[in-house]
């Protein structure tokens, strides 16, 4: 065999802008999750301990109002990163409908697309119930602590 | 359009090859040649200087089996001086240390070293390749994961072990509570193992984006692999935080820092988060790599591929990411804001989605499968009900109102021995009897096996079920003893016989291991007739894996044409493939589609991966120890040893294909 016939530098997957599309379907739900990770429990530490003593009410009285604005701007994202996936992954089953297409895009890389696709479509699920578990949290309690 | 996911470099024409196809066929002068080329040098220095990720490999399934035995037989310490109340056959400070030693040993030097052992022997393996990424790196790890092994059992025989917990809460492990050497050795002995932890983690994701066959693309990539790269890259953020911590801890205790002294404004609570934004995540490094020797090896007991194995290759990623976002749920009871544990439960919660994934997939593959019932099957179907149990235990302990009911009691100790013995030591013990046959090149026997699995499974469920009831009788964790009038008596009794029982199965187990090593019946090269690729070479593999690098046209490379759907059009080529025996040479492949990129030359055997590991070593005794200068010594030697190990070498000018994306690097050793 010519070993020229099998080491090619053409690299199929990740083409512009399916690259983007992809790397918005797989990571953008969890980045959005951990977006809120990142600011909600901090912001809420600080509202209800600011230094060395905890405080009955949040120094700032639209805490829970801070916090819920973040979780739905991050379920935002997360939905937008899903809508991407979704879109994505009925872009391939068109193609993969069309008998007459020569240039399966999942023939010619191999199946990664709709592998990766596909792990977009799911990763975008769970962190899309992540982020609303965690904005049910914030809005389904007082803001510091009752019992301290 | 002409975008690659290999980086563009000018080519270095006198580095410019083209690596020739062709076949070697067995027992040829070129395959002769071919092992020449790889093999180690026998006695001794072989045995100092291998870099064979095979041998290591295996060193290290040895090495955490020690360690399993030893934090084993601590368990049965602990488990006879509780079988019955008032009991003296400890005291309060021999209890604190075995108790300690015991949860140190389980889970920093046996839970993880022992996956790690399976993935350096299975992965270039699995991935079609001649090693790891960096081999002199992949000794190194193991040199050091034994010395500090040694290093946190140095003061044991002395009566000085740590005896604050595993996870080592200050102010009790600070230097006005714990006047001794004990704290001491487990903080530097966690600064060590950080650093083999650290670059083995960093070998294993070099390795799967740089390593693997060509053909075997993204989608392509076994399980265990997708488990063990997940949590590589989960050390490589979880341990500096753990390493930050031991280290302030030092600092403290040695040169009065106040980190975490609060009559100093200290921050007790910091040692908690610090501690647990390791801890947790690092409970899913030691079962997800675990969970991927099921999602591999449970299909070739079904006679059918895996179910959903896109959902469970992103079950493990999405675990693992949510396991940075839980630890606050080891601190409920510190008294944090509600907001910030109704944020850390909710998450707690979601992480049973994916793992729930991972179960269907497993229970759907076995009910559409038709089960082949031996050994390393009831294992991994055992593993999968302890799984379910260890699992359930835990959504419950993520509601915040129950957990306050719970902690410290003996429900979470039964729950963490559901999930790290269910998950980690189940699975391990079936991939023992699954992989032995590719290790030894000899069966397990059958019947023992049997035994071994039914004793272990009887035994681990009387042992550590019963927890769950002594913590809902209110028994609190760490205690020495109890009086009889509170009703823990026989729970405790029942305890300490499944414990007994256990050890019994894991003792059958040994004795099959010993027996089967020399008198075992002959294995061929896939006695299981598995689908993945390891089972492609003899057994054992020669000392170079592939005669000649293949190319994968399947998950399934050894099922092809019996999977109905499965990329029929093309073939993984197994005879044939590129011809790399100019030295020790592999081929480097493209990140995600796995293209040949470059031709990669190969580190020979070397000492220098031991003596940096054992002068590094030495000079966490010397700052044990307290003497300077030897520390001192020590740290030039190391720095000597490195220097020998990094000085450019010629022959390590890595050859670019001349139709392939150019990437040229010199000197070093690997990619």
């Amino acid at each position: 065999m010519d070993a020229r016939q099998t080491v090619s530098t053409e690299h199929h997957f990740l083409h512009s802008p399916q690259r983007i599309r992809t790397l918005l379907a797989l990571f953008g739900a969890p980045g959005a999750w951990v977006m809120q990770m990142a600011l909600t429990p901090p912001i809420a530490a600080y509202a209800c301990y600011p230094h060395q003593f905890p405080l009955p009410v949040p120094l700032w009285p639209g805490l829970t109002a801070i916090l819920a604005t973040i979780g739905f701007v991050c379920l935002a994202g997360a939905l937008f990163s899903g809508y991407i996936a979704l879109a994505s992954w009925r872009s391939l089953a068109r193609y993969s409908k069309d008998a007459s297409n020569k240039q399966l895009p999942f023939q010619k890389d191999e199946g990664q697309a709709r592998f990766l696709t596909m792990l977009g479509m799911m990763s975008s699920f769970v962190f899309i119930v992540a982020i609303l578990f965690n904005t049910f949290a914030v809005l389904s309690i007082r803001s510091c602590s009752a019992w301290i | 359009m002409a975008a690659t996911d290999a980086p563009q470099y000018r080519i270095d024409p006198p580095l410019e090859r083209i690596p020739e196809m062709g076949r070697i066929p067995a027992g040829s002068a070129i395959e002769a040649r071919l092992e020449k080329i790889w093999e180690t040098a026998p006695g001794w220095r072989g045995w100092l200087s291998t870099v064979d990720h095979k041998t290591i490999g295996v060193r290290y399934l040895v090495t955490a089996f020690l360690f399993l035995v030893i934090g084993g037989i601590e368990a049965l310490f602990l488990r006879i001086q509780l079988a019955g109340p008032d009991m003296a056959f400890l005291t309060p400070e021999q209890y604190n240390q075995l108790f300690t030693m015991h949860g140190v040993t389980m889970i920093f030097l046996y839970a993880l070293p022992v996956l790690s052992g399976f993935s350096n022997y299975l992965w270039p393996l699995l991935l079609g390749s001649r090693d790891m990424a960096f081999p002199r790196l992949n000794a190194l790890s193991y040199w050091i994961f034994l010395f500090a092994g040694l290093f946190m059992y140095i003061s044991f025989p002395l009566g000085q072990a740590p005896n604050a917990g595993w996870f080592n809460y200050v102010p009790f492990s600070g230097p006005i509570y714990n006047t001794g050497p004990n704290i001491d050795v487990f903080a530097l002995g966690m600064v060590l193992l950080g650093i083999s932890t650290t670059v083995g983690s960093i070998n294993f994701v070099v390795t799967l984006f740089r390593m693997r066959a060509p053909g075997m693309t993204i989608n392509r990539v076994p399980i265990l692999v997708w488990g063990t790269l997940t949590a590589s890259v989960a050390n490589l953020f979880a341990i500096p935080a753990v390493s930050l911590a031991f280290f302030l801890l030092w600092l403290d205790r040695q040169i009065g820092a106040h980190f975490f002294d609060v009559a100093n404004n200290g921050q007790p609570l910091l040692w908690q988060h610090l501690f647990w934004i390791f801890g947790h995540p690092w409970v899913y490094v030691v079962v997800l790599p675990a969970m991927g020797i099921v999602s591999d090896a449970l299909p070739t007991f079904c006679r059918r591929p895996l179910v959903g194995y896109t959902a469970v290759a992103l079950a493990t990623m999405a675990t693992m990411l949510l396991g940075f976002g839980v630890w606050v749920h080891h601190m409920f009871a510190t008294g944090l804001p509600t907001v910030a544990l109704s944020i850390f439960g909710a998450a707690s919660m979601v992480i049973s989605i994916p793992s729930a994934v991972a179960v269907f997939a497993w229970i759907a593959t076995i009910w559409l499968g038709k089960p082949v019932f031996k050994t390393p099957f009831l294992f991994f179907a055992g593993f999968v009900a302890l799984f379910i149990i260890g699992g359930m235990s835990g959504v419950m302990t993520a509601a915040v109102p129950l957990d306050w009911q719970l902690n410290e009691t003996y429900f979470i100790v039964a729950h963490l021995h559901y999930v790290l013995l269910g998950i980690n030591v189940f699975p391990v013990v079936g991939a023992i009897y699954y992989w032995f046959p590719k290790f030894t090149g000899r069966m397990m026997s059958e019947k023992l096996g049997k035994w071994s699995f039914w004793t272990m499974f009887i035994g681990f469920n009387a042992g550590f079920f019963p927890m769950h009831i002594a913590g809902l009788l209110g028994m609190p964790r760490r205690i020495y003893t109890y009086p009889s009038r509170m009703g823990w008596d026989e729970v405790n009794l029942i305890t300490t016989v499944g414990s007994f029982i256990f050890a019994v199965g894991v003792l059958i187990f040994l004795v099959n291991v010993v027996l089967s090593v020399k008198r075992g019946a002959r294995a061929g090269a896939n006695p299981w007739d598995a689908p993945t690729l390891e089972w492609a070479v003899s057994s054992p593999p020669p000392a170079y894996n592939f005669a000649t690098i293949p190319t994968i046209a399947s998950r399934h490379p050894l099922w092809e044409g019996r999977i109905e759907g499965e990329e029929e059009h093309s073939r993984t080529k197994l005879e044939e493939g590129y011809l790399l025996m100019r030295g020790r040479e592999t081929l480097g492949t493209s990140p995600i589609d796995a293209k040949p990129v470059v031709i990669l030359k190969m580190p020979e055997d070397s000492y220098t991966p031991f003596l940096v590991g054992l002068f590094v070593s030495l000079l966490f005794v010397g700052l044990l120890l307290h003497s300077w200068t030897f520390t001192a010594l020590m740290a030039a030697l190391s720095c000597a040893a490195l220097s020998s190990w990094m000085w450019p070498r010629r022959k390590l000018g890595q050859r670019t294909t001349r139709h392939g994306p150019a990437s040229a690097g010199r000197g070093g050793e690997g990619p």
